[in-house]
C-alpha cells in the first residue's frame, strides 16, 4: 500500500475510533446523574456519577483532527480546547490514561487532577485547556521555542469559530504573522459558540478568507467536512511552516453532533438541523470514497469498526478498574522541587 | 381593620435574582444586560431566563466570546449614562478581561477626580463542588475586593439575591455581584439550602450594602462565611447545637463595603472566630477578617486563636475525592468549632 | 377523569427507568383549570417543559413539586 493510501486508511480508522469513543462517552456520562439515583429535587446532577463535571464531545469534527495529525510527528505539538478529544486521540495520546483522567483516577494522564478539559500528554506533545482561546498563544510559544532552537517541528492550535473572536486569537495571529512562527491555526467552524450562531457573533463569514490576510498569513477555507480536504490543505501549510516561511490559518466547516455540553437541550438549534448534518456524516462518506479507490473493502470496514469498539471498551474498563488518587495528593504538585 | 397576608413567597436564588434584574429593567430603561448566551438561552446558569422574551434583543444582548471588548464597552456605555450589567459566565474568566476591570472600570471615577461615573454591574457565577476542575470552580471574590473602586456583593440566599441585585443596579458605582452555582437552586446542580431566607416579596426592595445579617444568634463562637459557606455554616451550627455548642453565624453579604462593626461586635460577644471561605486561603477574605480582629484587640478579647478555613493554596482538583478535601465542607466547620471550643488562650 | 401524563417524545433516547423532575406546580391542588392552561413546569435531564391541562376541570395533584416521576406516570388527575 502506498504511503498516501496508508495515511488515508489511518485517517479513516482514527475517525472511527474517535466517533466510537465519543458516542460511548456520551452514554457513559449520564450514568448515575439522573433520577431516581440523585439528590431529591434535581432533574440532573452534574457532579454525580463516575464521570462528573462538564463534558464537551467532538463527534462530527473528526475530519479536522485526522487531516491534520496525519502529517504530524511525535515532536510536533497540538494545543487544544475544551472540545478536544478528537485531536488528543489523533495525536496519539494514550487512550487508557486519557480515559482514566476523565474518570478522575490516579492512573490518568494528570493523576485525576485535570479532568476532560485539561489533558496533558508530554510524550506526544499534546495539551488542552478549558478557557476559550486560551491555547492559541500557547501554540505560538511552542512554535517560538522550535524556531529559537532551529528545529523543524511545528505547533498546531485547534479551536472553534467562537474562539476566533477572543483577543488571544487576534494577538496570537499577529505574533505568528509578524515573527513567521511555525504554527498552524485550525479553526473548526461548527457554527456555534454554545447557543449563539456564528452569524450572530462574528463580523465576517470566514476567518480564513477575511482575517488571515490581516495578520500577514495565508487563509484556507474548507467548506466540506472532509478529512481528505484537510489533509491536502494542511500538507501545504505544514510544509510552509517547516521551511520557515511562517503560519497559516485553515478554517473548516465541521458539525457539532452533540450539544455544547452533554445534557444541553439545544433548543436554540433550528428544527431538523441535527438530522440534516447527521445525514452528511463524513465517516460513511469517507468509507465510500476509500472503497471506490480500492483502499478498503467492506470486510475491512467492519473489522475497523469492531477494532475501534474493542479498543474503546478496553480503555473504559481500564479507567473503571483504576483507583482514585489518595486524598493526600490534593496538596501535591502546586510547585516543583 | 385589614389583615396582612404573611404567607411566605418562596423562590429559588436564580428566580429571585432574575426578578430583581427584571423589575429594575422595567423601572429604568437605561439598564441593559449583556453576556454570552444570556439571550434566548437565558444564560448557562439560567441567570436571565425570560428577560430576552420580555425586553428584547436590544436590552438583553448575546455577545461574542470577547470578554475584554464586553467589559470595555460596559465602561464606555456607563460613562455615557447607560446602566449596563455585564455577565462573566464563570468568574474564572475574569482572567481574560481583568485589565478592563482592574485598571479601567475600577479607576475611572477616581482618576477623573469624581467626574466620570461607572454605574455598572458585573455579574458572574462562582464556586465548585461538582468536578468542574481548576478553571471553572473558583470564587475569586478577594481579587475583586482587593482592588480599590469595586464594590463586591455575594448573596447567600434568595431573599438577599433579589434585594442586593436591585441595590447593585441602582448603585452609581461598579458593583461585582457573584452568584454561587451551588445555591442557585437549579435542577441540574446539587445545591445546599439551609433555609436561611427563601422568602422573596414580590414588590421591589433593596438591601443596603455594608449591612451584615446575623443568620443565627449564638454565644460560644462566631462563624463567618460568604455565599455558599454561609449555608454550610448554618448547617454546621445545627449539628453543633446538638453537641452543646451555640454558634453565631454571620453573613457579611457584601465584602466591599464590609460591615466591620457587626463583625467586631459579634466576635467581642463570643470571643471566638472561625472564617469559612471557598476562595483561596492565602491573602484573602479570611486574612482580612483576622486582621480586622487583630487590629481591635482593645474591644475584642479572644478566648482562642482565630481559625481560617479556605482552599489551602491549591488549585481545585478534578477528581472528586480530592475536590472534597480541597473545598471546606460542613464537617470541617464542625471540627474547627469543636477544636476552638476545646482550646483556650486565656 | 383524565390523567395528566407527559408526551413520549421528551423521553426519547433516555434509558429505561430514568426519571424527570416536577419542578413546580403553577396551580394549587383542587384548582379549576382550563384546556391548554399551563399547570406545571418539569425538567427532563436539562430541558425545561411546560405541562398544559388536557381537559377542563378540577385538578388533583399526584406528584408533588420537587419529586421525580417516570414516563407514563400520571402527574395529576383532572375531574
Amino acid at each position: 500500500m502506498s504511503d498516501l493510501n496508508a495515511k488515508k486508511r489511518w485517517m479513516y480508522e482514527t475517525m472511527v475510533l474517535i466517533r466510537e469513543y465519543e458516542d460511548f462517552l456520551a452514554m457513559a456520562y449520564f450514568e448515575d446523574k439522573l433520577p431516581p439515583k440523585i439528590q431529591k429535587g434535581l432533574a440532573f446532577d452534574i457532579g454525580a456519577g463516575p464521570i462528573p463535571g462538564e463534558m464537551h464531545l467532538s463527534a462530527g469534527q473528526e475530519a479536522a483532527a485526522v487531516g491534520v495529525c496525519a502529517h504530524l510527528t511525535k515532536d510536533d505539538s497540538v494545543w487544544g480546547s475544551h472540545r478536544s478529544h478528537h485531536f488528543a486521540i489523533a495525536k496519539g495520546v494514550d487512550l487508557d490514561r486519557m480515559t482514566a483522567e476523565i474518570f478522575g483516577k490516579v492512573t490518568g494522564l494528570c493523576r485525576g487532577k485535570g479532568g476532560h478539559m485539561h489533558l496533558f500528554d508530554l510524550a506526544v506533545h499534546y495539551a488542552c485547556t478549558g478557557i476559550v482561546g486560551g491555547g492559541i498563544p500557547h501554540a505560538c510559544g511552542a512554535a517560538l521555542a522550535a524556531k529559537m532552537r532551529g528545529e523543524k517541528s511545528v505547533a498546531v492550535a485547534e479551536f472553534g469559530d467562537g474562539a476566533a473572536n477572543e483577543g488571544s486569537f487576534h494577538e496570537s495571529l499577529n505574533y505568528a504573522g509578524l515573527w513567521k512562527l511555525p504554527v498552524i491555526f485550525i479553526c473548526q467552524d461548527n457554527n456555534y459558540g454554545i447557543s449563539v450562531a456564528k452569524s450572530d457573533s462574528t463580523a465576517v463569514e470566514s476567518n480564513a478568507l477575511s482575517r488571515a490576510a490581516g495578520y500577514n498569513m495565508p487563509g484556507v477555507q474548507i467548506d466540506e467536512n472532509d478529512p481528505l480536504a484537510m489533509f491536502e490543505a494542511f500538507a501545504t501549510a505544514v510544509d510552509r511552516a517547516r521551511r520557515g516561511e511562517g503560519p497559516t490559518l485553515i478554517e473548516m466547516k465541521v458539525f457539532r453532533y452533540y450539544g455544547h455540553f452533554q445534557g444541553d437541550p439545544e433548543t436554540y438549534r433550528p428544527k431538523g438541523e441535527i438530522e440534516t448534518i447527521r445525514e452528511q456524516d463524513p465517516i460513511p462518506n469517507t468509507a465510500e470514497k476509500l472503497m471506490a479507490e480500492g483502499i478498503l473493502t467492506t470486510e475491512q470496514i467492519a473489522e475497523i469498526s469492531q477494532k475501534a469498539k474493542d479498543r474503546v471498551m478496553q480503555a473504559f474498563t481500564f479507567a473503571k478498574e483504576s483507583a482514585y488518587p489518595d486524598a493526600s495528593e490534593t496538596f501535591q504538585h502546586v510547585f516543583t522541587d | 381593620m385589614t389583615t396582612i397576608d404573611e404567607k411566605q413567597r418562596n423562590k429559588a436564588f436564580f428566580q429571585a435574582m432574575i426578578e430583581g434584574i427584571s423589575q429594575e429593567m422595567e423601572r429604568d430603561e437605561r439598564v441593559f444586560y449583556m453576556g454570552q448566551d444570556v439571550g434566548k438561552m437565558g444564560g448557562v446558569f439560567q441567570s436571565t431566563v425570560g428577560l430576552h422574551q420580555k425586553f428584547g434583543a436590544n436590552r438583553v444582548i448575546d455577545t461574542p466570546i470577547s470578554e475584554t471588548g464586553m467589559m470595555g464597552m460596559a465602561l464606555g456605555a456607563a460613562a455615557e449614562g447607560m446602566r449596563p450589567i455585564a455577565e462573566l459566565m464563570f468568574v474564572d474568566f475574569l482572567g481574560v478581561c481583568f485589565d478592563q476591570i482592574m485598571n479601567e472600570i475600577a479607576k475611572v471615577h477616581y482618576m477623573s477626580g469624581g467626574a466620570v461615573k461607572q454605574p455598572l454591574v458585573i455579574t458572574a457565577s462562582m464556586g465548585g463542588g461538582f468536578s468542574d476542575a481548576a478553571q471553572h470552580s473558583q470564587c475569586l471574590h478577594s481579587l475583586f475586593a482587593h482592588v480599590p473602586g469595586l464594590k463586591v456583593v455575594a448573596p447567600s440566599n434568595p431573599h438577599d439575591a433579589k434585594g442586593l441585585m436591585m441595590s447593585a443596579i441602582r448603585d452609581d458605582n461598579p458593583v461585582v455581584y457573584l452568584f454561587h452555582k451551588g445555591i442557585l437552586g437549579l435542577p441540574i446542580i446539587g445545591f445546599i439550602d439551609a433555609d436561611i431566607d427563601n422568602n422573596v416579596p414580590e414588590e421591589p426592595y433593596s438591601i443596603p450594602f455594608g449591612e451584615a445579617r446575623i443568620v443565627r444568634e449564638g454565644q460560644d463562637v462566631t462563624i463567618i462565611g460568604l455565599s455558599q459557606t454561609v449555608q454550610k455554616a448554618a448547617l454546621a451550627a445545627e449539628i453543633l447545637a446538638e453537641q452543646g455548642i451555640d454558634a453565631e453565624v454571620l453573613d457579611p453579604r457584601t465584602l466591599v463595603p464590609l460591615d466591620t462593626d457587626a463583625i467586631i461586635k459579634s466576635v467581642a460577644k463570643t470571643g471566638r472566630l472561625i472564617v469559612v471561605d471557598e476562595d483561596y486561603l492565602n491573602y484573602g477574605f479570611t486574612g482580612e477578617l483576622s486582621a480586622l480582629i487583630a487590629e481591635n484587640l482593645d474591644i475584642v478579647k479572644l478566648k482562642s486563636a482565630i481559625r481560617r478555613l479556605g482552599v489551602a493554596g491549591v488549585s481545585i482538583p478534578y477528581s472528586r475525592p480530592l475536590e472534597q478535601v480541597a473545598i471546606p465542607q460542613v464537617e470541617d466547620i464542625v471540627t474547627a468549632a469543636k477544636e476552638v471550643m476545646a482550646s483556650s488562650i486565656l | 377523569m383524565t390523567n395528566v401524563i407527559t408526551e413520549n417524545d421528551i423521553w426519547e433516547g433516555l434509558e429505561q427507568g430514568t426519571e424527570a423532575l416536577l419542578d413546580e406546580w403553577l396551580v394549587e391542588d383542587g384548582a379549576d383549570v382550563e384546556i391548554g392552561q399551563p399547570i406545571a413546569l418539569i425538567v427532563v435531564v436539562k430541558a425545561n417543559h411546560e405541562i398544559m391541562a388536557p381537559k377542563k376541570g378540577a385538578i388533583k395533584i399526584l406528584v408533588a413539586g420537587q419529586d421525580s416521576f417516570t414516563k407514563d406516570q400520571p402527574l395529576a388527575e383532572i375531574v
